[in-house]
C-alpha cells in the first residue's frame, strides 16, 4: 500500500485514523496503531510480515537480556545474537545473490569456475529500515544509553509504526519510544502542520517526482550514448526526481505522524541550499548518514587516532553507506566515490583553513559564495549520475554522449518540463531556507496563502499520475 | 510549538472555497466553449484533440433540451457520424451526438435520467464488443459512475473484483463530483499539446488488438445488467431505443476471440427478443473497407460519410421495431424530411 494510493488516502488512513482517535486510552491506541501498521506492512506480502515479527521479537528479547546482564562478556553474547539475526536476515535476504555472484566472479577470475547457488529471494520491503532502527535500539541498550523498552506493543509499535516503516526516517527509540509511551492529544495545529507537510510531500511526489520519472527513465535505461543536452539535463532530473521522491516520502510521513500525534525526525533539510559536500551530507537523508555515523564511523574511529585511519574509517563508512542502498556494485562506487570528495575535504581541511587567513581566498565576499555552492553542485550532480547508471561501463558509455552537444527537440521539452517543475518548488524551499522554518507556508496573509494551497492541490489532481507510481527507496 | 493558536485555518478554508467555485463553474456552459474554442485555434488536428472531445460533451450535456434523435457511444461515435449530414438526411430533424472515447454501458446507465428527462425522440445507441468485453473503466472516461452503476456493480460483480477494482470505483466517484479530476487527462494533454510537444504517454486510438482488448472479463455480467437496466427504464418511459453496432474493420473482427463473438451476438438476440430493440449488426450494414478506417476502430471521413448515410437510411425506412410507449417517430419528423 504505497502512500500515493487510493486505498491509503481514502480507505486506510481515514478509517486508521478515526478509530484511533475513538479509542481514548494510549495502550489500545498503541495496540491499534500496531495492528494498523502490521496490516499496512502485510498489505505488500504477508510473509514479510511474519519476518518483522520475528526480528522485533528477537530485539525485545534481546534487549532486555542486555539490561538484565551485569556480566560485560554475558552483554555481549546478547548483543551480538541480535546483530547476527539483524545482519544474517538482512544479509540473506538482499545481498545473498549480490555476494555469491561476486565470490563466483573472483573464483572465474582466478581460473577457477563456481557455479554459485541460485535463488529467486524477494527483498522484504523497509527491510534495510526497520533493520538499523532496531539495531540502533540494541546498541543504544548495550552501551546503557537507554533502558530497555518492557512494552511488547510499545516496542513492536517502535519498530512499525507505519508513516515511517518503509522508507524511514530511521528514528532513534529515544525519540520515539518516549513519544509512544506518553498520552497523546488531538492538537489543532498537529493538524493543519500535517496536513501541509502531506500536501506538500504528494505535490512532491506525484508531480515533481513522477513526471520527471520517465524522462529519466528513459535515458538511463538506453545503453548507448545520449546526445550531450540529453544527458545533463536528465542529470539534473534525476537528482531533483530523488529529491522531491524520498524527501516527499518523508514529507507525507511527518505530516501522518502529526495526525497520530507524534513527531517524526526532519530528514531532509533543503541540502541544495548547501555550500559544502559535508554539508550536503548532514541535510540528506540526515538519519541514515547520522546512524552510520554513530554506529559505523565513530566506532571504527575510536579516540586519538590518526589520520590515515580517520581517512580509511571514512571510506569504508562511505563504502557502506552505498552498499546499504542496493546489492549492487554502482552502489558501494557511489558510496567510495562520497568518501574520497569527503576524504579529500577533510584531508586539505587545515591547509584551506590557512589559506583563508592569509587571505588568499575573499571568503566572504559573494563570488568565493557562488563558486563554493556551483562546486559543491557539481559534485553533487556527478554523484547522483553514479548513484543512478547500472554499473561504471554504463557511465562511461552514456558520458560519450557529451561529446555531441545537439539539442533535440526532446531535450527542449525535458529542460522545459524540469523548468516549469522547478519553479514550485524553489518558491517554497526558498521560503523555508530564509526563514529557517519548515512552515513558513502556513504563515503569512490567508490570500496568498490560500492560492498557493490552491494551486498545489490543482497541480496534484491535473498533473499527478493516475497510477501510483512506487517510491525510489522503497527498493533499498 | 504553538504555529497557529488553535484559530480557524482560514486560508485552508479559503482554498476550499475556491475549489468549490471552479468546480461549479466548471459546470456551466461558458468555460466549455471557451476550452473548445481555444482547442480549435490550436494547430493539431482537431479530431484528435482531447480538449475538443470534453468540449463537446461538456457543452452537448448543456445545450440539449429535449426530442429529436440522440446518439450516445463512445470515440467510435464522435469520428463515425457526422452530424450535419445525418441531419440534412433527416430533413432538418434534430440531431445531437454524446460520444466521449471508452463509453460503456456502465458510464451510459447514470446518465439514462438526463436523456430519459428530455424525452427524445429515439435514442441510438452504439454498441461495440469492447464496451462490454474489456476489463472496466477505460482510461479517460470513466467517471459517470453514479449511484446506480455503483448498485450494478454490488449486485452483480463477485466481492474479490469488487476489491480489485476498489480504486477504480473511488476514482470513478471521486471524478463524478470533481471535474477538474474527470478531466485531468485532457487538461493535461492539451497544456502538453499547447507547449509544443506530443504528450508523453498518451496511445494512438486502436493500437491494442482484438484479442487483447476483449475477453470474457469478470465484470461482464455488470457491464449487461447495466445495459439491460437501461434498455427496461428507456421501454418504462417510452424512449424508443435502438443499438447499432460500431464499424470495425476486417482485422479486428476476425480478431475478437470466438466466444467474445458468440456471447454479444447471444446477449443482442436475447435483447432484441426480451425488450423488443432493432440491433443492427455490422453484418447488416454496407461493407466496409481498408479505406473506411483512420485505424482499426475508428472510421475514416470517408467511412464516416457512409456510415452516416447507412443510419439516414435505416432511420428513413421503418425497419426498426417501435416500443408499444414510443411517439410516432416515422410519421411526424422521418416522413415529413422524406417527402421534403
Amino acid at each position: 500500500m504505497l502512500f500515493n494510493s487510493y486505498d491509503f488516502f481514502f480507505l486506510f488512513l481515514p478509517a486508521v485514523f478515526a478509530i484511533y482517535w475513538g479509542l481514548r486510552e494510549r495502550k489500545k491506541q498503541n495496540l491499534f496503531l500496531l495492528a494498523a501498521s502490521w496490516l499496512f506492512y502485510g498489505s505488500w506480502d504477508w510473509r514479510f510480515l511474519s519476518l518483522l515479527v520475528f526480528s522485533t521479537g528477537v530485539d525485545f528479547l534481546c534487549g532486555l537480556r542486555i539490561h538484565a546482564q551485569a556480566d560485560d562478556a554475558l552483554r555481549r553474547r546478547w548483543l551480538y545474537l541480535s546483530l547476527a539475526v539483524n545482519l544474517g536476515v538482512l544479509g540473506f535476504f538482499k545481498y545473498f545473490g549480490f555476494f555469491t555472484q561476486s565470490a563466483a566472479q573472483v573464483f572465474q577470475a582466478l581460473g577457477l569456475p563456481l557455479k554459485p547457488p541460485i535463488l529467486d529471494i524477494l527483498l522484504p520491503v523497509g527491510l534495510s529500515f526497520y533493520t538499523l532502527k532496531a539495531m540502533s535500539y540494541v546498541v543504544d541498550v548495550y552501551r546503557r544509553k537507554i533502558a530497555p523498552e518492557s512494552d511488547p506493543t510499545a516496542f513492536a509499535l517502535f519498530i512499525a509504526f507505519f508513516p515511517q516503516l518503509v522508507a524511514g526516517p530511521i528514528e532513534r527509540a529515544q525519540k520515539l519510544l518516549p513519544q509512544i509511551q506518553s498520552e497523546r492529544r488531538m492538537r489543532l495545529e498537529s493538524f493543519y502542520e500535517g496536513g501541509w507537510l502531506v500536501l506538500w510531500g504528494v505535490f512532491k511526489k506525484v508531480v515533481v517526482a513522477d513526471n520527471l520519472a520517465r524522462g529519466v527513465n528513459r535515458v538511463f535505461d538506453s545503453s548507448g550514448p545520449v546526445p550531450g543536452p540529453e544527458l545533463v539535463i536528465a542529470i539534473f532530473s534525476f537528482t531533483l526526481q530523488l529529491y522531491c521522491d524520498f524527501s516527499g516520502y518523508s514529507d507525507i510521513a511527518c505530516g501522518l505522524g502529526r495526525f497520530f500525534g507524534f513527531e517524526l525526525s526532519w530528514n531532509f533539510e533543503r541540502p541544495f541550499f548547501s555550500r559544502t559536500i559535508q554539508g550536503f551530507f548532514r541535510r540528506w537523508h540526515t538519519s541514515l548518514f547520522e546512524w552510520f555515523k554513530d554506529y559505523v564511523y565513530l566506532p571504527l574511529c575510536g579516540d586519538g587516532v590518526g589520520l590515515a585511519h580517520r581517512l580509511a574509517a571514512l571510506l569504508l563508512t562511505t563504502g557502506l553507506i552505498g552498499l546499504w542502498h542496493g546489492a549492487r556494485w554502482s552502489y558501494v562506487q557511489w558510496g567510495v566515490f562520497n568518501g574520497v570528495c569527503l576524504a579529500l575535504l577533510f584531508w586539505t581541511r587545515s591547509w584551506r583553513i590557512s589559506m583563508k587567513q592569509n587571505g588568499i581566498f575573499p571568503v566572504d565576499g559573494s563570488f568565493y559564495r557562488v563558486q563554493e555552492h556551483l562546486t559543491a553542485l557539481f559534485f553533487l550532480f556527478v554523484s547522483m549520475f553514479l548513484f543512478r547508471v547500472h554499473s561504471l561501463e554504463q557511465a562511461f558509455s552514456l558520458s560519450g554522449g557529451l561529446l555531441h552537444w545537439d539539442w533535440s527537440r526532446r531535450a527542449k521539452a525535458e529542460a522545459l518540463i524540469l523548468g516549469v517543475l522547478l519553479i514550485p518548488l524553489l518558491w517554497q524551499e526558498v521560503r523555508e531556507e530564509r526563514s529557517k522554518d519548515r512552515f513558513a507556508a502556513l504563515r503569512g496573509g490567508v490570500l496568498p496563502r490560500a492560492l498557493w494551497y490552491l494551486f498545489l492541490l490543482y497541480a496534484v489532481v491535473i498533473f499527478g499520475e493516475e497510477h501510483a507510481r512506487e517510491y525510489v527507496y522503497y527498493q533499498f | 510549538m504553538s504555529i497557529i493558536n488553535s484559530k480557524l485555518p482560514w486560508a485552508a478554508l479559503a482554498c476550499v472555497l475556491c475549489a468549490a467555485g471552479i468546480e461549479t463553474g466548471l459546470r456551466l456552459r461558458f468555460p466549455w466553449t471557451c476550452v473548445g474554442l481555444e482547442a480549435l485555434r490550436n494547430s493539431l488536428p482537431s479530431r484528435k484533440q482531447f480538449a475538443v472531445e470534453a468540449a463537446s460533451y461538456e457543452a452537448a450535456l448543456r445545450e440539449y433540451k429535449g426530442g429529436g434523435i440522440v446518439l450516445v457511444g463512445g470515440s467510435d461515435l464522435r469520428e463515425g457520424v457526422d452530424t450535419i449530414l445525418l441531419k440534412e438526411l433527416l430533413g432538418g430533424k434534430e440531431v445531437r451526438v454524446f460520444g466521449m472515447t471508452g463509453q460503456d454501458p456502465l458510464d451510459t446507465l447514470d446518465q439514462n435520467d438526463y436523456f430519459t428527462d428530455r424525452r427524445p425522440d429515439l435514442l441510438i445507441v452504439m454498441s461495440c464488443r469492447e464496451g462490454f468485453y474489456r476489463g472496466y473503466m477505460p482510461r479517460r472516461l470513466k467517471y459517470f459512475l453514479g449511484v446506480k452503476g455503483l448498485r450494478v456493480l454490488l449486485e452483480t460483480a463477485h466481492p474479490r473484483e469488487l476489491f480489485k477494482m476498489r480504486k477504480d470505483m473511488l476514482d470513478g466517484l471521486l471524478g463524478a463530483v470533481v471535474f477538474s479530476l474527470r478531466y485531468r487527462e485532457t487538461i493535461r494533454e492539451s497544456l502538453y499539446a499547447r507547449w509544443g510537444f506530443r504528450p508523453r504517454g498518451s496511445k494512438e486510438h486502436g493500437k491494442g488488438t482484438a484479442r487483447e482488448d476483449c475477453w470474457l472479463h469478470p465484470l461482464l455480467e455488470a457491464q449487461k445488467a447495466a445495459f439491460e437496466r437501461e434498455a427496461l427504464e428507456m421501454q418504462r418511459r417510452g424512449v424508443p431505443l435502438m443499438v447499432v453496432e460500431s464499424p470495425r474493420r476486417s482485422d479486428v473482427l476476425s480478431g475478437y476471440p470466438a466466444e467474445v463473438s458468440a456471447d454479444y451476438r447471444a446477449f443482442s438476440e436475447r435483447m432484441s427478443h426480451d425488450h423488443g430493440l432493432r440491433w443492427i449488426a455490422q453484418e447488416e450494414m454496407p461493407a466496409f473497407n481498408e479505406k473506411d478506417f483512420g485505424d482499426p476502430r475508428h472510421l475514416s471521413e470517408r467511412g464516416c460519410e457512409k456510415f452516416t448515410r447507412y443510419l439516414g437510411s435505416i432511420l428513413m425506412g421503418s425497419s426498426f421495431r417501435r416500443t408499444s410507449e414510443s411517439r410516432s417517430l416515422l410519421d411526424s419528423g422521418f416522413r415529413r424530411g422524406d417527402g421534403e
